[in-house]
């Protein structure tokens, strides 16, 4: 199962990408049906759910304003 | 062609900007709107500048607000901030791409305008001017460094002084690439940027730069789609989506991006100028604005300011494109700046360096100068 954050924009999306790949959690930059589902057209990333609470808590500290989270296969 | 406009444009472009425009025209989608490799490529390439940018001037990625010009970045600037009965003060040396945006404003009886006199040689007496005029202001334009003298305000200083609740911009298009800029230590709102001067990029890509401390709210002139939020009939609130409508100018950015890699602050550039000035001085028949020839030259960027006595300036300067030296003649878009060198009805001749030029080349602009 994957986790998708949904974040504002595209800006933000790589941005978190970055940060979460310097903390060596790899994720992918998604316009799902996952990120529609919140959010209309926008960015997520995607990453394995084992790092969720890591991934959240890197991103948040980092100031990225994070619109909502869910999950995909 | 010895090049000596480089306040207009730098030239030329290095190898590295002109590869990197044309492989961006080759794999890059629209940025921002969707989640092929192709729109993933231009997302990656506009962050990857938007990056750059935000370390050369020490502020967060997301306050980068990429635009198509230092003019474009300015009036947004300067009318997305402006708040109504305000008092708008600004420095006697300034663009016209601060000045018109701003004369609408006045004309319209948006803001109070107001200038200070920059003084070409005592930095304290600017400020002094500046105090004069600034305790009312709600917003502050400053020039950082002139396009027509070289000149240096102290931007530092005058933030200083002026009220803290006064939105202050700061328009750095001569000393971008030419000198370290720090918003966060010079304490200012918003610097805006051209990207095809100092930092040696394609025309085309500028940026409008936001204090990663400041919580400035800046309205949109130019409204449309960003790729997100598509259901909103308003721009979004979060930079830098909120002030970027419309497609990117990717190829622009791309190469802005490699001419960021190749930015050094070294002493060529003063070194070149001093010698300019040094040389310049020795001519009897010259005169000089802007008091390089008895200032310190680290108060100026590589512009410099004259006239050959007795001739008309854009005389000379044609003379000087026939002889293979190109430089800038006439009124540089900055009258007012004219006005405080007294060179309002005449004019002058403008040599502009960069870290390309060679004193090999200086020589011969003034054995050319010399016979004209």
């Amino acid at each position: 199962m994957k986790k998708v954050i949904v974040l504002s924009s595209v800006t933000y999306a790589l941005k978190a990408q970055e940060i979460l790949k310097n903390n060596g959690i790899y994720s992918n930059l998604t316009r799902s049906r996952a990120v529609k589902s919140v959010r209309g057209c926008g960015y997520g990333i995607s990453f394995d759910e084992i790092s969720s609470e890591k991934a959240q808590s890197l991103i948040v500290g980092a100031g990225i304003p994070i619109i909502g989270s869910t999950e995909e296969k | 062609m010895i090049y000596f406009d480089n306040a207009a444009t730098t030239f030329p472009k290095p190898r590295a900007v002109i590869n990197a425009v044309t492989d961006a025209m080759k794999v890059c989608g629209n940025s921002g709107r969707s989640g092929h490799k192709y729109a993933l490529c231009a997302a990656e390439t506009v962050y990857n500048c938007r990056k750059k940018l935000a370390e050369l001037f020490n502020t967060r990625p997301e306050c980068v607000i990429l635009t198509n010009s230092a003019t474009t970045a300015l009036n947004m600037a300067i009318k997305g901030t402006n708040c109504i009965n305000g008092v708008t003060v600004v420095s006697s040396i300034e663009h016209n791409s601060v000045m018109r945006p701003l004369n609408s404003l006045r004309k319209n009886g948006d803001t109070v305008l107001k200038q200070f006199l920059a003084d070409m040689g005592d930095d304290d007496i600017t400020c002094e001017n500046f105090s004069a005029v600034s305790r009312s202001a709600t917003n502050i334009v400053v020039n950082h460094a002139s396009n027509v003298c070289g000149r240096i305000l102290p931007i530092k200083m005058l933030k200083k002084l002026s009220p803290g609740d006064a939105v202050f911009i700061a328009d750095c298009s001569q000393t971008a690439g030419h000198i370290p800029i720090d918003i966060v230590e010079l304490g200012v709102d918003i610097i805006c940027i051209p990207g095809h001067k100092g930092l040696l990029g394609p025309m085309g890509v500028g940026a409008l730069i936001i204090n990663p401390f400041s919580d400035l709210v800046i309205d949109p002139i130019l409204e449309g789609g960003t790729g997100t939020d598509s259901k909103m009939l308003e721009m979004p609130e979060y930079y830098p989506e909120r002030l970027e409508a419309g497609t990117a100018n990717i190829g622009g950015i791309a190469g802005l991006s490699a001419a960021l890699e190749l930015v050094e602050f070294s002493s060529k550039e003063s070194e070149l100028y001093e010698y300019l000035v040094n040389q310049m001085k020795n001519i009897v028949d010259i005169t000089i604005y802007g008091l390089p020839e008895k200032s310190a030259l680290s108060s100026y960027v590589p512009v410099l300011l004259f006239n050959k006595n007795g001739y008309d300036c854009e005389a000379v300067a044609a003379t000087l494109s026939e002889r293979g030296i190109a430089v800038r003649a006439g009124f540089h878009c900055a009258p007012n700046a004219h006005r405080t060198l007294g060179t309002y009805e005449i004019g002058g001749v403008r040599v502009s360096l960069s870290k390309f030029n060679t004193r090999r080349e200086i020589d011969r602009f003034i054995d050319a100068l010399n016979t004209v």
